[in-house]
């Protein structure tokens, strides 16, 4: 219950909404309580004076003059207005109402302090009275006056207030908390509305967004949110696809080079150095394609994240240089190309070793490939506080500016490269790139048209924490 | 017939052009899309095998450019992108036909052959002359249901001729068609492959289809007499 919005609000809603309820209603109660006692016992106070003013002596007698005030509610019997006035204890006057003149109006007879006391007392007719009473002296006498009014109008007013409150509040919060549930349940369909739409997504219409602006505020932020993550998920989607897409579309070409050279050899019967010279082709296609689905495996590893920054470990450059020096040989001796590099001993990296020498030898071997015969690659190490960078420059044919933004986009080749090499993938310098970045590096590159390319890879010195 | 192949991939482009030569065809070949485009324009091919990913300027715009300025001549494309976007872009673009990656060579043949065809207007795989068949598919060509054999050259000058019958052929044209750029030319070499021609066609015919155009060149066509 406690974990659904609609259960916390039925709760939360009902005791609060009960506790305040609860609190008006006796504060109320209470209340008008008072006023009603409060006009009642006023209005006796006023008919008590009225009826003081109306002692006076005459001759030598005590007289009370009755007729110019009694209105017919003190003469109709039981009617619920009454008065008595005694003088020394005896009855001087009394109203009608009353019936007896004797009855008593009084409860409790102790002379309290207090001229006036009001009190609440039984009348002739069995009701509720309530009852003012007055004494005082009056040209040596003591009298006491009686001023009494039935109270049960106000009684009943009070009892139909308490009814209310017991039964009428309870529901009162019952409904409150119906109607705010259904509330509740209606704003809760925007939300429904919202997860049938986010479920109708697909990987086929996961260009599809949600309105933010459609939306009911509160849920805004939710489809916005959502609307970010899919399109990361988007875009990890779209580079997956086009990287397959890619990846079939370069296998057609040499597969197309293949069946051609099949096809044509199988037309008719050819001389032996024919077959051998189209066997040689296909191998030399072959090995292109070979590159191709090693790089594309580099690639699938890296982008399904094989680099963990947790793997890796301390690295000595000088070392890593080495051996791609000696990997790049035999390629070097063909091209005539030097290599060498610079590196002093204790320069550390923290990497995947064998990444690293991937994502370097990468850039080594084009640095080679595109090189002027009997031309040298350099590289050269600087180490800073915080990062190590790594620059290999050569005397190549250089990169044109507009080529120099796109060489790292997978599958990009210059025009000079697919000129020369057909078997490149276009896929080296992508990988390379890849792999610095996941060591928290950055890669650029400075070229000059036939004087040279400059690469520098920039590695962070210590473990990134 | 003279191709020319415009594909970059210059291991492909090379053993589709010896295939086309084996098949009775000549082809340029040119490795970029500037280059074949100047090609196009400047030399009377009669079909094009045009790649679409091509450096410098890509198939289709080679493409448009053509049939912009008027050349008419087939173009079959070929692309590793098989999408049906990419189909319907070539073909509206001019494209005669579309044909994607990996292919058998022996249907880009078939469809190379077709859009010739449809390019000289006869949709029919066999030419007819009178009583003289061309079968265009199996290189096969009988006079009067007598089967009669040519050399590559005699076959390919043949061919031109029918393709074009009606109509006036001159030696130069006929030399840019049977072979390809990078061959010695020479104009005499045509007069004697058309008296080979004659010699296996015509000869012991009343009604001779190789007619000389005197100053002109050669035509074949139904007629009485062999000059005109």
């Amino acid at each position: 219950m406690f974990n659904s919005i609609k259960g916390q609000l039925f709760v939360g809603l009902s005791t609060i909404v009960s506790a305040v309820m609860l609190a008006i209603g006796v504060f109320f109660y209470y209340e008008i309580d008072y006023i009603l006692f409060a006009s009642v016992d006023r209005m006796l106070h006023s008919k008590v004076q009225i009826i003081k003013g109306l002692i006076h002596e005459e001759h030598g007698y005590i007289e009370l003059e009755l007729a110019e005030i009694v209105a017919g509610d003190y003469d109709i019997p039981r009617s619920g207005h009454y008065y008595k006035v005694l003088m020394d204890g005896k009855v001087l006057a009394a109203s009608a109402s009353l019936v007896e003149q004797d009855y008593a109006l009084d409860t409790d007879n102790s002379s309290s302090g207090s001229n006036e006391i009001i009190y609440t007392s039984i009348g002739p007719a069995g009701e509720t009275i309530r009852v003012v009473r007055n004494r005082f002296v009056y040209m040596g006498r003591d009298f006491t006056v009686y001023a009494a009014e039935s109270i049960t109008e106000t009684l009943g007013v009070l009892h139909n207030f308490k009814k209310i409150l017991i039964f009428a509040f309870p529901l009162g919060v019952f409904v409150l908390c119906g109607v705010s549930l259904l509330i509740v349940h209606l704003s809760l369909r925007t939300v429904r509305v919202l997860s049938s739409k986010i479920e109708a997504i697909t990987e086929k219409t996961i260009d599809q967004r949600i309105a933010p602006d459609v939306q009911v505020y509160e849920l805004r932020s939710l489809a916005r949110s959502f609307n970010v993550a899919l399109g990361r998920i988007q875009r990890a989607f779209e580079a997956e696809k086009r990287l397959i897409c890619n990846a079939s579309h370069e296998m057609k070409t040499p597969i197309s080079v293949i069946r051609s050279h099949c096809d044509v050899l199988l037309q008719k019967d050819r001389t032996l150095g024919e077959y051998k010279e189209a066997l040689e082709s296909i191998r030399h296609v072959s090995t292109g394609m070979m590159n191709l689905v090693g790089n594309l495996l580099s690639l699938a590893r890296l982008d399904s994240g094989a680099l963990e920054p947790g793997s890796f470990n301390p690295v000595h450059i000088r070392r890593c240089l080495d051996e791609i020096i000696q990997l790049v040989q035999p390629l070097a001796l063909k091209r005539n190309v030097t290599v060498q590099h610079s590196c002093e001993d204790k320069v550390v990296v923290y990497c995947d070793r064998d990444r690293l020498i991937e994502a370097l030898l990468n850039i080594v071997e084009n640095a080679v490939k595109y090189n002027k015969a009997d031309g040298s690659v350099l590289i050269t190490t600087h180490e800073t506080a915080v990062n190590v960078a790594i620059t290999i420059t050569d005397t190549g044919i250089g990169i044109p500016e507009a080529d120099q933004k796109r060489i790292f986009e997978r599958f990009y080749r210059g025009e000079a490269a697919a000129r020369e090499f057909d078997d490149g993938t276009g896929l080296g310098l992508s990988i390379a790139e890849t792999i610095i970045k996941a060591h928290g590096g950055t890669i650029c590159v400075e070229s000059r048209i036939d004087v040279g390319s400059s690469f520098t890879v920039v590695l962070p010195a210590r473990e990134r924490l | 017939m003279k191709i020319l192949i415009v594909e970059d991939e210059r291991r492909l482009a090379r053993i589709l052009k010896q295939g086309l030569e084996e098949n009775s065809f000549f082809a340029d070949l040119a490795f970029d899309g500037e280059e074949g485009l100047y090609m196009a324009e400047t030399f009377p091919y009669d079909a094009i095998i045009l790649d679409v990913r091509l450096p410098l300027m890509d198939g289709f715009a080679v493409l448009e450019k053509l049939r912009a300025n008027g050349v008419m001549t087939p173009i079959v494309m070929l692309t590793a992108r098989a999408e049906v976007v990419d189909k319907v872009r070539g073909l509206n673009a001019g494209a005669d036909d579309y044909l994607p990656k990996p292919f058998d060579f022996s249907e880009l043949l078939a469809r190379l052959k077709s859009a010739l065809r449809r390019g000289k207007g006869n949709p029919s795989p066999i030419i007819s002359i009178e009583d003289l068949l061309i079968d265009t598919n199996g290189h096969v060509v009988t006079r009067a249901g007598v089967n009669i054999k040519l050399s590559a050259t005699e076959y390919a000058l043949l061919l031109y001729l029918a393709m074009n019958k009606g109509r006036v052929v001159s030696r130069a044209e006929l030399l840019d068609h049977i072979y390809d750029s990078d061959s010695d030319r020479d104009s005499n070499v045509i007069d004697v492959y058309v008296n080979y021609l004659r010699n296996k066609i015509d000869k012991g015919f009343s009604a001779q289809l190789i007619h000389t155009v005197r100053g002109s060149g050669y035509m074949l066509k139904k007629g009485a007499s062999g000059d005109v």
